[in-house]
């Protein structure tokens, strides 16, 4: 990978399912992780790859650059049908395991996302139930050699507790945000943990009668953050997004058409973009966003895989491409008044 | 003029009756509309199928039926419920009063961060524009999991996810194909009518899978009642681990075609018919029953019940099984923790068979005897606890 990618120092991506992409950047370097059926490839700037092995039926959920390399964290199910945490570290030349949070309660813990405050390993966030209608949200700080007990963020509610995203803000404090099922559509919800002490769980936005789905959170300027979801609004699902700003939600609005879905941010607090699907007609688009979230630019290429791409960002232009297909598409940055 | 030679008049009237005959003809054959995912565009199939998945065949059954219809092939492979709301009006856009929606869809959505309930809202959206456009939809529930399966291979959420499928067709009064239930209960599934390929992350059936598949579908669009009374909601659901020993057990049940048999529908516990008495219609009752005395272990239960069709269609099986808060789980052999062994713990050995300690597939949960191996001397207590089940051995 030769390519300039985004200034700034550290970023990360949380994917959905296995097989799709991760992209870490470090220092305006890109790093690539491509999972495959028991194993995953790291692209590493230059060109070189490392291959490492992955337990079986594993899904990588979380990948991110570090100080002194990287590291990745997923959950997989052992032969006595439990669904555990593995995490992954490495440097361009080597990975090893690094042991789960201990403690685990439920029969299952799904989808960690990595908590990386300036270049290092600061926690870890997960769900964990006995089963998808049953999952709260737990935490676990790590220190130096091993984790701290695991937290509670949320209880299980009324039904599913799904997709969790989270990030590191400039102050140290943790902000996770998730879709939860209150009983009556799924709404997306938060909480922030400073110092050692986790706020209670509340809604992003005002109640509503439709599902909101699918988060995916960041780091911005100062101590805020940027949220990108996507809410029904009578069509399909609509990409919207917020800053997190002092504590409070503000700016809440429409980021794309009605269809966009499954938002990834790309890059870091300094320049965010954003990776989003459009699922009719087939597309991929980035989003150019300001540190308020404000959408300053869109560059979108046709597809029609559910996959998502790699992106990369070169000399104004946008390159995406997936892991199975040789050629690129070439988008073009569209200014957005 | 009325009896004269043929003029341009009338020349112009039977080109113009030509011309419009067809599309007549065409406005009367009804169009049924396939739309899904994967199971639906027919991965899986034969590559000496000429058009793949169930929707071919299913045309082809109708029409030797004598029905003048079209079955088109909507399937996306991949699509979760979010994707396939702004995919469907371009597919209903091509229907019209009259054709049918065939919807199954849904699978993809299981652990993959679209909650059931986000599923449900989703499918019940595009019943509610396919009836704004006069399209009857019939919805579907999603075919089992292969045990190997990456995600859901116990069919946990699958089993939620389709109990909520015919508790949202019963409730919009829908009709229902229920290949769930009919897969679920063919002996060698697996193996008979399911692709074997190995990096397979759901299970797709093989062309006998999808010939079976069009089968159900023309028995449930020709009325065909085929189909026992079916558990829709439950609680506890399938697979549920803590639950309290003094809980209550809830199960609708419904059918779809000629009606519940309601006197003689029973609720099971660990295989004994227990009183709960069925409160509501033919076409969906609720049993409840509240155990007198706490429960232990692992808890089965089942539905013993019959349609009213002549004669009748019935089902005496085990529905789903939860385990009681605080139960012990020590079933050699079990390997998934679902209080019993059986032939998904079967799979689960088999992928470890053959290795040692060191070797990256080995596992100490499969080495029952605890010698480093697992080996022919684990199989065979694998084998001497098959088809047992926790509470059979703690009652």
């Amino acid at each position: 990978m030769c390519c300039l990618l985004l200034s700034g120092l550290y970023g990360g991506a949380a994917a959905s399912a296995q097989d799709e992409p991760l992209q870490a950047w470090r220092n305006g370097e890109v790093l690539v992780l491509v999972p495959g059926a028991g194993e995953a490839t790291l692209e590493l700037p230059g060109g070189r790859t490392l291959r490492m092995t992955l337990p079986e039926r594993a899904e990588v959920s979380s990948f991110a650059a570090l100080d002194n390399g990287w590291m990745l964290a997923g959950s997989f199910r052992d032969a006595g049908g439990r669904q555990r945490l593995f995490l992954l570290r490495g440097n361009d030349r080597r990975s090893e395991p690094l042991a789960e949070p201990p403690g685990q309660e439920g029969l299952r813990r799904r989808r960690p996302t990595l908590l990386v405050d300036n270049g290092r390993l600061a926690g870890l966030a997960w769900l964990e139930g006995n089963g998808d209608r049953d999952l709260s949200v737990r935490a676990a700080a790590w220190q130096g050699p091993g984790w701290e007990a695991p937290e509670r963020v949320s209880s299980p509610g009324p039904g599913s507790q799904l997709a969790l995203s989270g990030a590191v803000l400039g102050d140290g404090s943790w902000l996770l945000v998730w879709s939860a099922f209150d009983g009556q559509d799924d709404e997306i919800v938060w909480s922030l943990r400073q110092g050692n002490t986790w706020l209670p769980v509340r809604r992003l936005s005002a109640d509503n009668a439709v599902p909101d789905i699918v988060p995916a959170v960041t780091a911005a300027k100062g101590n805020g953050a940027l949220v990108a979801w996507s809410r029904y609004d009578g069509q399909g699902y609509q990409l919207r997004t917020a800053r997190f700003d002092r504590g409070e939600w503000r700016g809440e609005q429409p980021a794309a058409p009605s269809g966009s879905l499954y938002p990834v941010f790309l890059g870091d607090a300094a320049r965010p973009r954003l990776l989003y699907k459009n699922a009719w007609p087939g597309a991929w688009t980035v989003l150019d966003l300001d540190a308020e979230g404000k959408v300053l630019a869109r560059a979108t290429a046709p597809s029609s895989s559910n996959v998502r791409p790699i992106v990369v960002l070169q000399r104004g232009e946008v390159r995406m491409r997936w892991s199975s297909v040789k050629d690129e598409v070439k988008a073009v940055w569209e200014k957005v008044r | 003029m009325g009896k004269g030679p043929l003029n341009a008049r009338h020349l112009s009237s039977a080109l113009l009756l030509l011309v419009l005959l067809p599309g007549l003809a065409s406005a009367q054959t009804r169009k049924y509309l396939a739309f899904g995912d994967s199971i639906t565009e027919g991965v899986g199939d034969s590559p000496n199928h000429e058009e793949r998945g169930y929707p071919p065949r299913l045309e082809n059954l109708l029409r030797a039926a004598g029905a003048d219809v079209t079955v088109e092939n909507h399937g996306k492979g991949g699509e979760k419920t979010p994707e396939g709301l702004m995919r469907i009006n371009s597919v209903l856009d091509q229907g019209k009063a009259g054709d049918v929606l065939l919807l199954t869809e849904g699978t993809n959505d299981i652990s993959k961060d679209v909650g059931i309930e986000t599923t449900i809202f989703n499918l019940d959206e595009m019943r509610n524009r396919a009836a704004t456009r006069g399209i009857d939809t019939i919805f579907a529930t999603v075919i089992p999991r292969r045990p190997d399966a990456r995600f859901d291979p116990n069919n946990e959420e699958t089993d939620q996810l389709n109990g909520r499928i015919r508790n949202l067709a019963g409730l919009r009064q829908r009709r229902l194909q229920d290949s769930y239930e009919i897969f679920l209960t063919t002996p060698n599934l697996y193996q008979q009518f399911y692709d074997p390929a190995l990096d397979d992350p759901v299970g797709h059936p093989n062309s006998a899978g999808y010939d079976r598949l069009a089968r159900i579908w023309f028995n449930t669009i020709q009325g065909n009642d085929t189909v026992w009374p079916v558990h829709g909601i439950t609680d506890p659901v399938k697979g549920e681990r803590n639950v309290p020993a003094d809980t209550e057990i809830k199960v609708d049940v419904w059918d779809f075609g000629s009606g519940i048999d309601i006197a003689n529908t029973f609720l099971l516990v660990n295989g004994q018919p227990v009183s709960a008495t069925p409160v509501g219609n033919v076409r969906m009752v609720t049993l409840q029953y509240k155990p007198p005395t706490p429960l232990s272990g692992t808890v089965s239960v089942g539905l013993r019940s019959r349609d009213l069709s002549n004669p009748p269609a019935t089902v005496d099986r085990e529905i789903f099984s939860f385990t009681i808060q605080g139960a012990a789980t020590t079933l050699q052999g079990d390997l998934n923790n679902d209080g019993r062994v059986d032939g998904a713990d079967l799979v689960a050995f088999g992928l470890r068979f053959g290795s040692q300690t060191g070797d990256a597939n080995y596992d100490a949960d499969a080495d029952f005897n605890d010698d480093g191996k697992v080996d022919g001397s684990d199989l065979a207590v694998l084998a001497s606890n098959f088809g047992r089940s926790a509470s059979s051995t703690n009652p």
